[in-house]
């Protein structure tokens, strides 16, 4: 019973999400633009081109993570949607994690299928997008969790999307460093890189949801 | 009178000197009111004298800066009041982006309830959405909007009603329709909190708060 309405639920949220995907277009197509501009300012040597690649992939998606988080949950507070959930507590955080997991597969799927193509016109070998597949796949979760925390946080604000971006920066940061470190770091130390980040998403993800059922039960409040 | 409520009963509801900040402004200031099982209270008042604001504070959705809210005697805090209360709000609170059945079902799905498709069905033929039933919400009317938007009442079983402003953007024949079900919700023995600018005496026990 409960499982059936998590699934028609998931189902539902994603429909309409879908329909609205001209929100998530504007993520890649910026992606691609700065992807596109990178070897027009740094000129054609194609060797580092290929040495910094990581580096501008990250760049790149860590701000069209950024632009994707923008809007998260402000639909759902305009129309006092929300509103409606403080009346079932359960519901709240059910809700949330279907969200976030929502806005994260249309947004990352895309990323992580264009990067390898990206990559392929920068002659990268296959080893490194692999590398960079994988962080993408194990970081932008935690960007999106740590985004959804900083959206709860900022509902209702005026200057909303600026805050949350300065709110999120310090935290990014490291999140940014450990990420490109994963792709180009020796073995071993990648390998510790991998548990960290691993740890960070595990934690991330059982504290987040119920973080932001108690702040939008408090933030609501106009 | 029988009574059909999820086991939740409220004989008595009163909120006494209710006061109400809104965006650092006093919203609505010292307003009392005691209701039995089966009344009606309509609240009257300008636009702007708190009426929103006062039957958003009552279902727990914003703080009571002062002032005591009890049910069956009891005084209950926010968290504890929601199992109690229906509220339907004024303003637009549906998803543009789905469709008018999907909307139903996601009613449905937020208050933990598995749809079914009689479920669904049966409150599209009630509210006359029928034919209405895969056009996206973005491209209803206000009217249908708001048929849309006052569907838990015809399916939840809270004793406490609170409508802001229900009647609004509504035809005859819909307005008959939402004035029936609250005088059945009355006649279960159910409160019912409304606030509206019309004056339709369609309940005997009705009483009548003037806010300003």
């Amino acid at each position: 019973m409960q499982a059936k309405i998590i699934m028609h639920l998931f189902k539902l949220e994603f429909i309409c999400e879908c329909r609205g995907y001209k929100e998530y277009l504007f993520p890649i197509v910026f992606y691609l633009m700065v992807m596109v501009l990178y070897p027009i300012a740094f000129g054609s040597d194609s060797q580092i081109l290929q040495y910094y690649f990581p580096a501008m992939t990250w760049i790149a998606i860590m701000l069209s993570v950024m632009l994707a988080l923008k809007s998260m949950f402000e639909l759902e507070y305009q129309k006092n949607i929300l509103e409606y959930l403080m009346f079932n507590r359960g519901s709240l955080i059910r809700f949330v994690v279907i969200k976030i997991i929502i806005s994260w597969f249309l947004t990352c799927l895309p990323l992580l299928l264009m990067v390898p193509m990206v990559g392929f016109f920068f002659n990268e070998p296959i080893k490194v997008l692999a590398l960079l597949e994988l962080s993408i796949l194990l970081v932008t979760p935690v960007l999106f969790l740590l985004g959804a925390l900083f959206s709860s946080l900022t509902l209702g604000v005026s200057q909303q999307a600026s805050l949350k971006m300065i709110l999120s920066l310090p935290l990014f940061i490291p999140i940014l460093i450990l990420a490109v470190l994963l792709v180009t770091a020796q073995t071993q130390v990648r390998h510790l890189i991998l548990m960290f980040l691993f740890g960070i998403l595990c934690c991330l993800s059982i504290l987040v949801p119920w973080l932001m059922a108690l702040l939008i039960e408090n933030g609501v409040y106009d | 009178m029988e009574r059909q409520f999820d086991g939740l009963m409220c004989d008595q509801f009163i909120f006494n000197n209710i006061s109400v900040f809104r965006n650092e402004t006093l919203a609505c200031k010292g307003l009392s009111g005691s209701l039995m099982a089966g009344e009606l209270l309509m609240v009257q008042g300008q636009n702007g004298s708190g009426k929103t604001s006062l039957l958003k504070a009552l279902a727990g959705l914003l703080p009571i800066y002062d002032g005591m809210i009890t049910i069956n005697g009891l005084e209950l805090s926010a968290n504890h009041r929601y199992p109690f209360v229906t509220y339907v709000a004024a303003s637009d609170t549906l998803k543009p982006t789905l469709t008018t059945l999907e909307t139903l079902q996601f009613q449905l799905l937020l208050e933990n309830k598995l749809p079914t498709f009689e479920n669904i069905k049966q409150l599209l033929l009630m509210l006359d959405l029928n034919e209405l039933k895969d056009r996206l919400v973005a491209n209803l009317s206000s009217g249908e909007k708001k048929r849309v938007q006052i569907a838990p009442l015809f399916w939840k079983k809270n004793p406490i009603i609170l409508l802001d402003e229900p009647f609004v953007y509504l035809d005859q024949k819909a307005k008959e329709l939402l004035q029936n079900q609250i005088k059945k919700h009355c006649h279960h023995g159910g409160i019912a909190l409304i606030s509206s600018h019309e004056h339709n005496n369609f309940l005997t026990k009705e009483k009548i708060l003037v806010v300003n």
